[in-house]
């Protein structure tokens, strides 16, 4: 195939060793902070991945996202921390937590997958919303989730008695915790890349593609639309899940407030900016916002330097410039800055 | 008795309006079977309880002997009954090739497990997929561009594709609904044509709707006429010109 | 028995409040087949405008005066607001995929919010203590001056639509946009400003439901939208959406539902559960009413086409 023939011409040598040094080089470079921001790009390049099976294959509108995310990463921290005392391995850790969010996914996706497509976004806002009502709550009347200050002291991610926390010595070189997450990262932005491809041309993909393109004519073509729905729907809600684990691991801590609506509507943004349907589009949109604030933080302390007082705070116009880019781009350029092949060319087809 | 498709005694109401009333027919195995009737006849609503998408009040319709009725609209095209639709509902973002091979989803059996692992069964599919594809492409006359997005087709092939898409599931039965709806003369000719090769061709059945009554007198072996939800008429195309219930009533709804 | 009645009372006038917001969300549901997810936060707009022009005001007018002159304003920023939604993100995506109008009204929901938090601030502003602190006691429970307020204005609102949709040349054509906008056209409809009207309406409406809010609670906050908004639709979709009757019966309901549900849970779950579960019951409703009557209570069964 074209495919691999292609994984070996020197341009994706190049990039591939490019993603090898990349931790080195920012660690040397702009410094270890730069590590860390790029393994949170990545934790979001997975959310991005998985809700573009919702959202840019199947066409449906998932605005409580990142409460599989949230699901995902308190099962973790129930599973893995002091809170019970309790240090479940890895194996059996990731697993449930992908598959309590994507059950959590076929619980809320089978009532309202039946309905039209809005009612789903209406849905999944008020999951998302009482997810974290709920987690908030779950200290009293049995402490479950520790409340608003949520679970802190989490166990790090482990691979049998390799901690990824802990910097370790290969060939000459130490890599940091950062770093060494880093590549567990990328690893699995890869392998869920890979698959999302592999499922986005095949039989199940087609047939999301159909329900996203005209529901009635997909049924009529034989396509049992509310199951393929549904399929998605967990899919995506499992790779939330996945992430919501690692991120959990990663980050030491959990709260409620890290999983609130600004959160989805962020991966959204990823998901519309860098092209719906679009897998490596959605993972360019995923990485640009991540490391889109920490440019604009820079202009704070500009603003700082040069004025000496900050007059306009980028935490502020953030989100605000995230709402008009989600606007601006389904008016003017609804296929995304990263198009898949075929949607250039028919968005190139358009032009004079 | 050879009857694949038979519709018997189906009675539809939406609120206090009569739309179908005790309406019976039957279509052939191998027939060309059309459907008439001046607007408002209740074709449409026939139409749409043949295809799932209305529940009749009372009567039921069966398809070589399985009943259809109550079946939700992807489970009769897998009991072998295809649609097209009036206003063409195509999948516009996706290519021409793509579109039939939707079409051919009931046949396939790829699951999660063949669309990751490509496994030997997952990708001989897929070619025999194409090949059909292809090979109906060819059959409708469209196969010269297999990769334009299907909303760039010009009007008369959107039709064809559809055609295509339907009967890429192998259907026993092809249900059109307006198929020469805002075509010129030459396009309904070919049109014609087209689906009296696909009979031959094919040995399957195929049920019209349409309005020009000129153009489905010389396509169908029989046509039935519906007349304020009734059925006024069944017979052979030129019994059904002369009969005096039919000239009466399109004479009286030409007004 | 106090309790139960208390209860009532709470929850009527807040379920009138749900339902001027989810008449917005049915109108334009009814006539675009949109949700207007920014229309809670138009909401959140009209109770701050509303509450801050009511401060300003209130050393220099008495207060009657103040309140009315801060509803105008309110009532005015939300309409233009409106106005310029519908035009400026949902128009121009009219005949685009179904997801396309969904996503541009995230975006305006989270420019208002934000917008709103950059103007006001993000702690919680308190509405003036100016109104007077009257109440009325029946069989043991309290009705205060503002909540019957609140109730008549509410009530005379929605009686005021309900005849300008069902007798007036406006509410005919409003009805026939909704029905058929190709068809409407033919009728001499113009479609385009019949949407204009009724984003225009539902804005007002809502304007009206912020300062009503903001009183009722003493406080508004740039966030109070997202929640106010996802309970109106609930509400909405309980009684039906498209149905304007529905709206309010909905809200009503809803109100009551919830102050109910607030009220008993304690006792219900033995104390296990606390009223800080107020906000979960309107998700619960839409959830139920979707799986047993997605139509809602007075919505006709759609034939299901897919």
């Amino acid at each position: 195939m074209g495919a691999s023939a292609s994984i070996f011409s020197p341009v994706s040598v190049g990039k591939g060793l490019l993603l090898v040094v990349l931790p080195l080089l920012l660690q040397a470079g702009p410094g270890a902070a730069w590590v860390r921001i790029v393994d949170m790009a990545l934790l979001y390049s997975m959310l991005a991945i998985g809700l573009n099976i919702v959202v840019g294959f199947a066409g449906l509108l998932d605005l409580g996202y990142i409460a599989f995310y949230a699901t995902g990463a308190y099962l973790y921290a129930l599973l893995d921390s002091m809170q019970f005392n309790l240090h479940w391995p890895l194996w059996a850790t990731l697993p449930l937590s992908a598959a309590l969010a994507g059950l959590f996914g076929l619980l809320l996706g089978a009532p309202t997958l039946r309905l039209r497509g809005d009612y789903l976004a209406i849905v999944t806002l008020g999951f998302g919303e009482i997810v974290r009502i709920f987690l908030n709550n779950l200290d009293t009347p049995f402490n479950l989730t520790n409340g608003p200050q949520g679970i802190s002291l989490i166990d790090p991610i482990r691979l049998g008695n390799f901690t990824f926390s802990r910097p370790h010595h290969f060939a000459g070189l130490t890599l940091t915790g950062t770093q060494q997450y880093y590549y567990l990262f990328l690893a699995t932005v890869i392998g869920m890349a890979w698959l999302a491809t592999r499922l986005q041309h095949s039989r199940i993909g087609r047939a999301w593609a159909a329900i996203r393109e005209d529901e009635l004519a997909a049924a009529a073509s034989g396509i049992a639309v509310r199951n393929y729905k549904l399929l998605a729907f967990s899919l995506g809600a499992t790779c939330g899940g996945f992430a919501g684990a690692l991120f959990a691991g990663f980050q030491g801590f959990v709260s409620p407030e890290s999983f609130n609506l600004m959160e989805s509507v962020m991966v959204l943004c990823m998901v519309v900016l860098g092209g719906m349907g679009n897998v490596n589009g959605v993972i360019f949109g995923a990485i640009l916002l991540t490391v889109l604030p920490e440019a604009l933080r820079m202009m704070g302390d500009w603003q700082l330097n040069h004025f000496g007082h900050i007059w306009i705070d980028p935490n502020d116009v953030r989100m605000l410039l995230f709402g008009g880019a989600l606007i601006l781009i389904m008016l003017y350029r609804p296929a995304g800055l990263l198009p898949s092949p075929a949607q250039r060319r028919e968005w190139q087809k358009k032009l004079p | 008795m050879n009857t694949l498709l038979d519709i018997h005694q189906v009675s539809c109401r939406f609120g206090g309006v009569r739309a179908l009333h005790d309406v019976s027919l039957t279509v052939n195995n191998n027939e060309i079977f059309g459907l008439i009737g001046p607007n408002g006849a209740g074709k449409t609503t026939l139409f749409n309880v043949i295809t799932g998408l209305v529940t009749p009040t009372s009567g039921n319709v069966t398809l070589d002997g399985c009943s259809l009725t109550g079946l939700a609209v992807h489970d009769i095209l897998r009991h072998g009954l295809a649609r097209t639709f009036q206003n063409i509902r195509l999948f516009p973002g996706l290519s021409v090739l793509e579109n039939v091979m939707i079409g051919r989803h009931s046949l396939g059996h790829t699951g999660i497990w063949g669309a990751i692992s490509r496994n030997q069964r997952a990708r001989r599919e897929e070619a025999d997929l194409r090949d059909t594809a292809h090979q109906l492409l060819q059959q409708v006359g469209i196969h010269h561009h297999t990769q334009t997005l299907a909303r760039n087709l010009s009007y008369g092939d959107q039709r064809r594709l559809e055609i295509a898409r339907a009967l890429a599931s192998e259907p026993k039965l092809l249900a059109l609904d307006e198929p020469a709806a805002g075509m010129g003369q030459t396009e309904r000719d070919a049109l014609r044509e087209l689906i009296l090769s696909l009979r031959a061709q094919r040995h399957i059945s195929i049920l019209v709707i349409e309005h020009d009554v000129k153009w489905m007198m010389a396509l169908c072996d029989r046509i039935a006429v519906l007349h304020f939800g009734e059925r006024i008429a069944l017979d052979i195309p030129e019994r059904v010109r002369q009969h005096p219930d039919v000239i009466a009533a399109y004479l009286g709804s030409a007004s | 028995m106090s309790i139960l009645l208390q209860q009532l009372v709470n929850g009527l006038v807040l379920g009138s409040v749900y339902a001027l917001v989810a008449l917005g969300y049915t109108m334009v549901y009814g006539i675009l087949g949109l949700i207007n997810f920014a229309h809670g936060d138009v909401t959140m707009i009209g109770a701050m405008v509303a509450l801050t022009s009511i401060t300003a005001l209130s050393g220099h007018l008495p207060w009657p005066a103040a309140v009315a002159l801060g509803l105008i304003a309110a009532i005015a920023v939300c309409m233009v607001l409106g106005y310029f939604i519908e035009r400026l993100a949902y128009r121009p995506l009219r005949h685009a995929p179904r997801l396309a109008p969904l996503i541009t009204a995230i975006g305006v929901s989270i420019i208002l919010q934000n917008l709103a938090m950059l103007i006001w601030g993000r702690q919680y502003l308190a509405f003036p203590a100016l109104l007077p602190q009257t109440w009325f006691d029946i069989d043991g429970a309290r009705i205060t001056g503002i909540q019957l307020a609140i109730l008549g204005i509410a009530l005379t609102l929605m009686l005021i639509l309900d005849f300008l949709v069902r007798h007036t040349r406006l509410g005919r054509a409003m009805r026939a946009t909704a029905q058929s906008p190709q068809l409407a056209g033919l009728m001499g409809i113009n479609a385009n400003q019949i949407i204009s009207v009724t984003f225009l309406i539902g804005s007002a409406l809502a304007a009206v439901a912020g300062l009503m809010v903001s009183a009722y609670y003493g406080l508004a906050h740039y966030y109070m939208g997202f929640l106010l908004g996802l309970k109106a639709f609930s509400a909405a979709v309980l009684g039906g959406i498209g149905q304007l009757r529905g709206a309010i019966l909905g809200g009503l309901l809803l109100g009551v539902i919830e102050s109910l549900g607030a009220g008993y849970i304690g006792v219900l779950t033995h104390g296990l559960l606390g009223s800080n579960y107020q906000d979960v019951f309107a998700f619960f409703v839409l959830i139920i009413v979707l799986m047993v009557r997605p139509s809602g209570l007075l919505g006709k069964p759609a034939t299901d086409r897919a």
